[in-house]
């Protein structure tokens, strides 16, 4: 499946993170334990800006309602509510490309 | 007694049905305006009420101020919502008016009735109203158009978006208008019903809403 561009590397200056809606798709993009890394930036809640607020302690903090996620992998952190999507990424020199479409529709 | 009245309008970005949803989902006062509020707490709701505590901070005034609210959708076109202070009762009525092009317009006229002499601060009254609400219903907008762009993207509340989560590719037939409804009460998944609800900060570093478009 195809891969798209995200953004460069220096879109993750000076916070070490940022989003961006690409093909309906929102994506956050972020660097963790020097790894670069992508989840939906659509909180699994109400559809919030998960990447709003800079990450803290391993976890972002949903702006709208303060939802957490794990940094780590999209695991949800707080009740109800359902983890994020993660993206494949990878990085081509400057580019930081996402992969939307991993699977063909049902 | 004298009666002090301010009347503000603006336009909304956004159907109607989206205004209310954010007026009722009072989860959202202690995240999107994290500066302001401090804590809410939800005393009961049904259908088209709400009776709630809130505990904020307002302009001009230096110290926190808590309030018991009812809020009454007294019809899909207009809602009351009566604030009862230590100091002081405020009365606001909305009429959400539909506009063409998915947008409406917000009009809110508050009163407070205070003893005669203070009846001299209708200027201050009207500008910390104006002041206040201005930058609330700013803090609101780009949440109200994001709320409408996922909900036409198929969001499902507690879900998201299936092909998002799916991985798979956007479904053609994925409807071009979506009506969005009024349902009330508004879920909650927090204790906002039973011991209150708090911010967890009261500074962030804000990164945004996120970065234009590439070209």
């Amino acid at each position: 499946m195809e891969f798209k561009k995200i953004g460069v590397l220096s879109d993750l200056e000076p916070h070490g993170q940022f989003s961006r809606w690409l093909d309906d798709h929102d994506v956050l993009v972020y660097r963790l334990d020097g790894k670069i890394r992508a989840l939906s930036n659509i909180c699994t809640h109400f559809g919030g800006p998960v990447g709003y607020h800079k990450m803290k302690d391993g976890c972002f903090t949903c702006l709208w309602h303060n939802f957490k996620f794990s940094a780590k992998d999209g695991a949800c952190l707080s009740p109800g509510g359902l983890s994020l999507r993660e993206y494949t990424i990878k990085v081509e020199g400057d580019a930081i490309m996402v992969q939307l479409v991993e699977r063909a529709s049902a | 007694m004298a009666t002090l009245h301010s009347k503000i309008e603006q336009e909304m970005e956004c159907p109607r049905e989206i205004v209310i949803w954010n007026y009722f989902d009072h989860e959202h006062v202690v995240g999107t305006h994290y500066k302001s509020y401090k804590k809410i707490r939800v005393y009961d709701e049904k259908d088209n009420w709400c009776f709630a505590e809130r505990h904020f901070n307002i302009s001009y005034i230096p110290f926190m101020v808590v309030s018991k609210n009812f809020s009454h959708l007294t019809s899909p076109h207009t809602m009351k919502s009566i604030h009862i202070g230590k100091l002081a009762t405020l009365v606001q009525e909305y009429t959400f008016r539909d506009l063409p092009g998915e947008k409406c317009l917000v009009t809110l006229e508050s009163r407070m009735e205070v003893p005669w002499p203070l009846g001299l601060l209708q200027p201050f009254f009207y500008e910390m109203t104006r002041k206040w609400f201005y930058a609330t219903w700013d803090e609101d907008v780009p949440m109200r158009l994001r709320r409408l762009k996922v909900w036409k993207l198929g969001f499902k509340n507690f879900e998201g978006i299936g092909f998002i989560n799916d991985k798979t590719p956007k479904p053609a037939g994925l409807p071009a208008e979506r009506p969005y409804p009024i349902e009330l009460p508004v879920p909650k998944s927090t204790s906002v019903c039973r011991e209150g609800y708090e911010r967890p900060f009261g500074e962030s570093v804000e990164v945004g809403y996120g970065m234009p478009p590439l070209p």
